[in-house]
């Protein structure tokens, strides 16, 4: 049996086809703040069971495309063009992150990893911090919350070293001082340039670093 | 009417149809079942002229309106050689790929990249698509490969809204809608994966008199400059965010080469 919902939008879209493009009723703006993935029937009843019935066994007489679109949280130029673009990806960024360090350093999963951030704002490194943990958690390393820590001197000398220097240097310095213990190794995730848009990761452990992505 | 119809006899065929068209409108005769055929023919006349009136809207779906830091029309790429490939298939004829190959060519040449282009693999040595400049070019490899595939494409008439537009005199529009899928990969020379994304977007055409004098009213006199959809509206929105997307992308694969290009060899001894 058909849902009303369902039958509500297939009637509406037989009379007003591509209603959801810009239009006479509807502004370009409006059609930018949305986003549309595309699904299928079983698929959306299952996450829609309000709007979409299942498939009929038997299947059906019409071939229908299927969207769901949800609206943006925030409206766009709210947020900085880059803070935007990488909580838009951060879920799939962050389990890239996870694969990448399962991938390249399987052995690490006896250890705790450590995970720290280089982005320029404080809220956004937090949440890139804890979408990676999470990331890491889910792909079955253990994580620990402890940040390691380097002296100011350090902090001063390595921040005017170019990044290939700095970070191998940066991971010698836990390894010396013990602030990454042998039990430990460090993610880092980072972002080199004020253009970039996807995270960049590497990891440190026993003194050596590795770029990841 | 009398003067259309003369004209015709002399077998001009033009003049043949027209001088038809005008009798079966101005028909006087009796009955009932006489009103049809006008009404039919004026409906197909209307539409035949509402096919020049077409109002394009273009709305993107996935990944198409992210946000985009990097400008585009800054030298973003400065000594980077780039290899465009751009996949024919179902949704881009070997002509549209070669043509959007083209202007991928001038987007990143303008940001300062080296670029040459493929309508064939150029892993196994695909043919060029027109612009390298010399074989021993043609040999270089490149610093990154970008692949451009319409993957799918679905292409959507609406019969009832063609028979609506017929019988209001193109007053309401006919709609057709296409959407498509474009997947993007960046890899480096050997063939490793950088980046990839895939962009979905809808293009919907509307025929008739009716929407496009009305768009037209609206782009005049009350839509801003960036809400207009008459014109080529259209194909500048989309332009403009595949070549934003598309530059991002492949500003990230650099930094992403670059990073990997920093990487030491790993002792496989040193892992626990």
């Amino acid at each position: 049996m058909i849902a009303a919902p369902q039958l509500l939008s297939g009637v509406m879209s037989i009379l007003f086809p591509g209603w959801s493009a810009p239009g006479v009723f509807r502004s370009k703006a409006s059609t930018r703040s949305v986003i549309c993935t595309p699904v299928d029937q079983r698929q959306g009843a299952e996450t829609h069971p309000d709007l979409l019935a299942e498939p009929h066994p038997r299947g059906a007489y019409f071939t229908r495309g299927l969207e769901v679109c949800s609206e943006k949280v925030f409206r766009e130029g709210l947020r900085q063009s880059r803070d935007e673009a990488v909580l838009t990806h951060l879920e799939s960024e962050a389990a890239s992150i996870a694969q990448a360090v399962l991938g390249g350093r399987p052995d690490l999963r006896a250890r705790s990893l450590l995970v720290e951030v280089h982005y320029p704002h404080g809220a956004m490194a937090h949440k890139i911090r804890f979408a990676t943990q999470d990331s890491l958690l889910a792909a079955g390393f253990a994580v620990s919350d402890r940040r390691p820590l380097l002296t100011a001197q350090d902090v001063v000398v390595l921040s005017q070293l170019p990044p290939e220097r700095a970070y191998a240097g940066a991971c010698e310095r836990y390894a010396s001082m013990g602030s990454l213990a042998a039990g430990d190794a460090l993610v880092a995730v980072l972002v080199r340039d004020p253009r970039q848009t996807d995270l960049q990761a590497g990891i440190c452990a026993d003194g050596r670093w590795m770029w990841l992505r | 009417m009398s003067k259309l119809h003369r004209a015709s006899v002399v077998g001009n065929h033009p003049r043949l149809a027209l001088s038809w068209s005008v009798r079966i409108l101005a028909s006087r005769q009796p009955g009932r079942a006489a009103w049809w055929p006008r009404l039919v023919f004026a409906g197909a006349l209307g539409c035949l002229l509402a096919l020049s009136a077409c109002v394009r809207s273009y709305q993107p779906l996935t990944g198409l309106h992210d946000p985009v830091v990097v400008d585009p029309t800054m030298r973003n790429f400065p000594d980077m050689r780039l290899h465009v490939y751009c996949v024919p298939g179902k949704g881009l004829k070997p002509a549209q790929a070669s043509i959007l190959c083209q202007r991928m060519a001038v987007l990143f040449e303008n940001q300062g990249a080296s670029v040459q282009t493929f309508i064939e693999d150029p892993a196994l040595g695909g043919a060029d698509a027109g612009l390298a400049p010399g074989t021993d070019e043609t040999a270089r490899a490149a610093d990154l490969v970008l692949e451009l595939e319409v993957e799918a494409v679905l292409k959507r008439s609406h019969p009832i809204t063609y028979a609506m537009c017929w019988f209001s005199f193109s007053i309401v529009p006919m709609v057709r809608e296409t959407t498509f899928t474009q997947r993007v990969v960046v890899r480096d020379a050997s063939g490793f994966l950088l980046a990839s994304d895939r962009y979905r977007g809808r293009l919907v055409e509307r025929f008739g008199a009716g929407v496009w004098t009305g768009n037209w009213i609206l782009d005049k006199f009350t839509r801003e400059p960036e809400d207009r959809l008459t014109g080529e509206a259209a194909s500048n929105d989309l332009s403009a965010d595949l070549y934003g997307q598309l530059t991002q992308l492949v500003f990230n694969a650099r930094l992403r080469r670059e990073a990997l290009q920093l990487q030491p060899v790993v002792d496989p001894a040193g892992r626990r």
